[in-house]
């Protein structure tokens, strides 16, 4: 056990970190899990204390802005052949390295996939992980809002899930009009240690495959 | 070591290197060429004014970060010598590090420019227009706090140049155009103009083109053309013997395998080139209006 804990204290580093819950917004599991995704520009690391609460730390390189979320998702549609819907809403305050100045993040998304049997997973969703930024500079209040496509592909990997991200899309700041975005990333879920032990966590829109 | 811990592991891995890795950014300011009034910046040689250099960052896009580096005149405690001076946005060409186009920095800052050198991410410049204006307000912002290290750099709101090299230069040219409240002028180097834009809006604010006689990757003669249909006040000025890798350092064999080898050394063509970009400097933001017509080098043939 405490290893365990020493290797959660470890990821608090990055727990430092906030805005956009990049880790909370993968295929979801319907067990409580730790969550890890690392990659550009979103470095994000969160638990899900419930199949349906979790909390993310945010690192968005380069040394943009570290901070927290608080997420939720709900599975609102799941077939038999192991496909699903999820939706995803999530709010978050960080701070900006360069200036020190704070940023609120709000982040809505829809997610779409399908588990083989073969324990292949895909899955497509939109995510808007808006942003308000107050602070100095010659911009002292920025908004973002971002219209992303994320397309997520996993294994099974015995208790563990591995997999890789990526999305891009279209951003419409205050100080640079349009602009594109684009991100990946490698990520893990691990199940939480709970009581009676390690729980599979299969992607809860997942779990109507018969 | 069961499979849970071993994901633990590796987990607390990929997070710790992400934060170590995003921690490289930024570098204090400091001093990279003393003063000496005995420089002429004149064939290549630095200007009289010593130049200091600071990579830093600043808030763009509400959560992101923007890389930049400035180089300003400076005295030896790194404070601004005797400001105001105007401004020179550097964009280097993608797949390009702004440290290849240092040497161009620190020469435009020793003859009395401040230099602002954004830098995209993954060094790819296409796609990353803003990058320039926001770094340039970012110095500009900075020049009017008493408090900064640049304070007074620059001369509120006044207009400055903007330059780049390869699609760095085409940027410039996108930024000019866009953006004439920052850039009154621009020098292409080694590029051309986006297709499909009208470029009729810069009337009256000069564009030079810049390039290399021997230049294997943006040929003198496409510039040329491209150049004949920009607004006037234009000037093109190509450089006898020089080549697209020649006004980049650290270039790898296989870039400069691209190309044919110059016909003269580095060190001539750069110092003809850096007095095309003197006089094209002097002409805009400085105080010799008619610098760049009367200039008259062995080396270089201007129209």
């Amino acid at each position: 056990m405490r290893v365990r804990l020493l290797l959660l204290a470890l990821l608090l580093p990055p727990s430092l970190a906030g805005a956009d819950p990049v880790a909370l917004r993968l295929p979801g599991g319907s067990a409580a899990e730790v969550v890890v995704a690392a990659g550009w520009p979103q470095q994000s690391a969160g638990v899900w204390f419930t199949p349906n609460f979790g909390m993310a730390m945010e690192l968005r390189l380069p040394l943009g802005t570290v901070g927290g979320s608080l997420g939720g998702r709900q599975t609102v549609a799941r077939g038999r052949k192991g496909w699903g819907l999820e939706v995803f809403g999530a709010g978050g305050v960080s701070t900006t390295l360069a200036d020190h100045s704070i940023a609120m993040a709000a982040t809505a998304a829809v997610q779409g996939g399908v588990l083989s049997k073969r324990g292949l997973l895909f899955s497509v969703g939109i995510a808007m992980p808006a942003v308000l930024r107050m602070g100095r500079g010659p911009h002292p209040v920025q908004g973002k809002l971002p219209f992303l496509l994320e397309v997520h592909g996993g294994v099974d990997a015995g208790p563990l899930w591995l997999g890789v991200t990526a999305s891009g899309g279209v951003v419409f700041s205050t100080d640079a009009g349009l602009s594109n975005a684009f991100g990946v990333a490698a990520w893990l879920r691990i199940p939480l240690p709970r009581f009676g032990g390690p729980q599979k966590t299969t992607p809860s829109w997942a779990l109507g495959r018969t | 070591m069961s499979m849970v811990r071993r994901g633990y592991c590796a987990a607390a891995l990929l997070a710790l290197l992400a934060f170590l890795g995003g921690c490289a950014y930024p570098s204090p300011a400091r001093l990279v060429l003393e003063h000496d009034p005995d420089r002429s910046g004149v064939g290549g040689e630095h200007g009289p004014f010593g130049v200091a250099r600071e990579a830093a960052l600043t808030t763009v896009h509400a959560d992101d970060a923007l890389r930049y580096e400035v180089f300003w005149p400076a005295e030896d405690d790194l404070s601004v010598d005797e400001g105001p001076f105007p401004h020179v946005v550097l964009l280097p060409p993608s797949f390009a590090t702004p440290s290849q186009l240092h040497w161009l920095a620190v020469w435009m800052a020793s003859v009395g420019h401040v230099v602002v050198v954004p830098r995209a991410d993954f060094d790819l410049v296409s796609g990353q227009y803003a990058n320039a204006d926001l770094a340039l307000d970012a110095v500009r912002g900075r020049a009017v706090d008493p408090d900064d290290l640049l304070a007074d750099a620059l001369a509120p709101d006044a207009p400055g140049a903007i330059v780049g090299h390869g699609t760095g230069g085409t940027v410039a040219l996108n930024r000019w155009l866009s953006r004439p409240g920052l850039y009154c002028t621009t020098a292409a180097i080694a590029a051309l103009p986006e297709r499909r834009v009208v470029y009729e809006a810069g009337t009256d604010r000069r564009s030079v083109f810049l390039v290399g006689a021997e230049d294997g990757i943006v040929t003198a003669s496409a510039v040329s053309s491209a150049w004949a249909g920009m607004p006037e006040p234009s000037t093109l000025a190509v450089v006898d013997g020089m080549t697209y890798y020649d006004w980049l350092d650290q270039t790898t064999e296989s870039q400069r395998s691209l190309e044919g080898t110059p016909t003269r050394a580095q060190s001539e063509t750069r110092g003809d080139a850096l007095d095309v970009v003197r006089a094209w400097l002097d002409a805009t933001v400085g105080d010799r209006p008619d610098a760049l017509d009367t200039l008259d080098l062995a080396g270089v043939e201007v129209q």
